[in-house]
């Protein structure tokens, strides 16, 4: 579950969020809708620990992780985060891009979720390649690998379906589903067009700062 | 059921310690030595003793100082007419030589003032030779020539670098709706002001700060009369008061066109100006081509008196027989400083990055370069002339020490400009992934900043080779570097020693470009 109370984040004199109060329940998958630069993206930020807000907390199964204070660190969230565009490191082969994520896990276990994982994506042919030599679709494919094989228990998604074509906007949709589905997360996907998540039957929620109507 | 509690120990701090602290090492460097100068300075006024009641020669102070203002300002003006032009031919006919001619004039940026004005010592002396008796060897218009085409690359890289930040569609738009002609006029000038100005001030205030040019033309500038104060009294008080009037103008300007920085700086990516098609007059091409024949002649003239001098060949290796040990002095004064300053200016970087690019962080940055060479010098040796700082004051690090104090920000600059440019995106995806913060700066941060990193090295080291104001007070007995014996040499007349060591320079300048040549691209971000 991930309970928001009262926060507060503001960029200088806008406040984009305004004592914004919701709970996402745990395994619900919830469409947030809204028109852009209305702070769709701002609360997922907040969510998973990369932005700082001014007041109230943030509470995931039974811990703070933010207050205006302290944050707990993004990576010990167990949350994912498909980011609007791929984010791949161009240093780091394919490959080592998906592992990052992995290191600290015992070998077997690694090559475990990663055989897993480029099954389900269809990318075992990328892992020598450098982000600069994929195409986008492949690019996005392999984002969301390194994003999904950590297992993460929350999943947020920044309207990750801009600029994509039909057949690959389809291949994400259904893998994010699969995920949803198999490992009983949470996810919370932002998108200025609801219907196209309408296929995954989603609570669909319109935004506005002080919550989620 | 109760959601609120303490976040465990596994909590951290929003952000890691150059973040937070990063400044900090900067500050010690780079300002405690100017701070304590300015203190002792103080301190130090009630001790001077004057029997005639007055400190300096006023009057003709003043005339230097105006004198020294007018030249730096006419240097200025020319450079940043010769860079509005080349910005105009890099609009129109000059769209595919542009990043041949930009990297030309990165190589020249090395190339100390000296053998610029050893270059133009045997052209004029050749123009002479052909007729033109009337041309002067000496005096404020040679040498006002002179710190121009020393300077232009300076200038030219960074307004015609301006136009290729630009928004592409602005100009389409300006050929929409009028010739192209009106857009050089009307529409290029605001377009490029920021860079204007700020090339403008960065001009100003080295020639400024430049006295191996205008010793060699035989005038006297405000700059030589600080070193001459100080050479002659050793005394810090009188130094510093005698600069203070330089010093409080430099940094004025500093302080007008700080708020220019971020845009001639930190903004933008260079586009590609290719296809754009701007078709101008005949006579504003011609006028146009100006500019960056101008900057052309400014670097051929220094290389083509160092390579086409048969002298300089046939002792060459005599003079580096002879110098081989000021040359690895040099080398090492810049290696070291790389070494030091590096993180310094990562740490700085990030500092500042994650503060937001404010004017007062600005000033903390560059507000050294507002000081002349002689004082930075001047402040190390103050502050360290002790017992127990004698292993840094009778050693190389005391030059170190120099090179970071006038480059150091530069170095800051050119990081932050590739931090700035940074998707923060790839850098939220590693901290998502690792809690350890240390482990996402060795393994994503610093890769992805090498570029940034190696330029920033490139260009500290590039200037230290070629200071001279700091390094002549700060090179311990028994070592000189290849700018001062240059710069005696020149004294001197050895012209042929003088070009053996120019290209000694020149090559050096080259060899450490080619790393550049071959980077490879696909690791870029």
């Amino acid at each position: 579950m991930i309970s928001l109370q009262d926060v507060t984040k503001a960029y200088g004199e806008q406040v984009v969020l305004d004592r914004f109060c919701h709970v996402f329940t745990t395994h619900s998958f919830t469409a947030i809708q809204g028109p852009s630069g209305i702070g769709k993206t701002t609360l997922l930020q907040v969510i998973a620990g990369l932005l700082p807000i001014e007041n109230g907390r943030v509470v995931m199964d039974d811990q703070v992780t933010n207050t205006r204070e302290q944050a707990l660190h993004p990576a010990l969230r167990h949350l994912g985060f498909v980011f609007q565009f791929p984010a791949l490191w161009p240093h780091l082969t394919v490959r080592q891009n998906i592992l990052y994520g992995l290191m600290r896990q015992p070998h077997t276990l690694r090559e475990e979720r990663l055989a897993e994982i480029i099954s389900s994506l269809e990318i075992a042919d990328l892992l020598a390649k450098r982000p600069a030599e994929l195409s986008g679709g492949q690019a996005r494919r392999v984002s969301l690998a390194r994003t999904l094989v950590t297992q993460p228990r929350y999943l947020l998604l920044d309207e990750p379906l801009n600029n994509l074509d039909t057949r690959l906007k389809d291949q994400v949709l259904t893998i994010v589903s699969d995920y949803w589905h198999k490992h009983q997360a949470t996810v919370i996907w932002v998108t200025h067009e609801p219907g196209e998540v309408s296929g995954l039957s989603p609570v669909v929620r319109t935004f506005c700062p002080s919550g989620l109507v | 059921m109760n959601l609120l509690k303490k976040a465990d120990n596994k909590s951290v701090s929003r952000t890691n310690w150059p973040e937070r602290f990063g400044h900090w090492p900067f500050l010690f460097v780079i300002w405690l030595p100017l701070v304590v100068l300015f203190i002792r300075a103080a301190l130090g006024i009630p001790d001077l003793a004057d029997p005639d009641g007055r400190l300096f020669d006023y009057g003709r102070e003043a005339w230097l100082l105006f004198k020294t203002l007018v030249y730096a300002t006419s240097v200025a003006g020319t450079v940043c007419l010769a860079g509005f032009l080349t910005a105009t031919y890099v609009c129109g006919p000059g769209q595919r030589q542009v990043r041949s001619l930009m990297f030309l004039l990165l190589i020249s940026l090395a190339i100390p003032s000296s053998v610029h004005a050893l270059g133009w010592l045997k052209w004029l002396g050749l123009f002479r030779e052909i007729g033109f008796a009337g041309i002067a060897s000496r005096g404020w218009l040679v040498s006002w020539l002179v710190q121009s085409m020393a300077l232009l690359p300076v200038g030219v890289l960074i307004i015609a670098g301006g136009v290729l930040i630009q928004n592409r569609e602005q100009f389409l738009a300006a050929r929409l709706l009028g010739s192209d002609t009106r857009f050089v006029i009307k529409l290029l000038p605001g377009l490029v002001r920021p860079q204007i100005l700020t090339a403008g001030a960065i001009v100003w205030i080295l020639t400024l700060n430049d006295y191996a040019i205008p010793s060699i033309f035989s005038i006297n500038t405000y700059a030589i009369e600080i070193f001459v104060e100080y050479s002659s009294s050793y005394s810090l008080t009188r130094t510093v008061l005698k600069s203070l009037p330089l010093v409080l103008l430099q940094t004025t300007v500093l302080a007008v066109v700080l708020g220019l920085v971020p845009q001639v700086f930190l903004t933008g990516r260079l586009r590609d100006f290719a296809g754009l098609n701007f078709s101008f007059p005949r006579h504003v091409t011609a006028l146009s081509a100006l500019g960056p024949f101008l900057a052309l002649f400014a670097v051929a003239v220094p290389l083509s008196v160092i390579f086409l001098s048969q002298d300089m060949w046939r002792e060459l290796g005599l003079t580096f027989e002879q110098s081989v040990m000021d040359y690895l002095t040099s080398l090492s004064i810049c290696a070291l400083a790389i070494v030091i300053g590096s993180p310094l200016a990562i740490w700085m970087a990030r500092w500042i990055h994650a503060r937001g690019v404010s004017r007062r962080a600005l000033f903390l940055l560059l507000g050294p370069v507002a000081m002349p060479g002689t004082l930075t010098g001047v402040a190390l040796i103050h502050l360290f002339n002790h017992v127990r700082t004698n292993w840094i004051y009778n050693s190389l690090l005391l030059p170190v020490l120099a090179i970071l104090g006038r480059f150091l920000p530069f170095a800051v600059l050119v990081i932050l400009a590739w931090l700035k440019r940074l998707d923060r995106e790839l850098i939220w995806a590693a901290q998502l992934l690792e809690p350890d913060d240390a482990r996402t700066t060795r393994r994503i941060l610093l890769p992805l900043l090498a570029p940034g990193i190696a330029t920033g090295a490139l260009l500290m080291f590039l200037m230290g080779l070629g200071e001279l104001g700091a390094s002549v007070l700060t090179v311990p007995p028994g070592f000189s570097t290849l700018t001062i014996r240059l710069y005696n040499y020149l004294h001197y007349g050895a012209t042929d020693r003088v070009l053996g060591l120019s290209f000694l320079i020149v090559l050096t300048i080259t060899l450490s470009l080619v790393p550049l040549i071959f980077w490879p691209r696909s690791r870029q971000s």
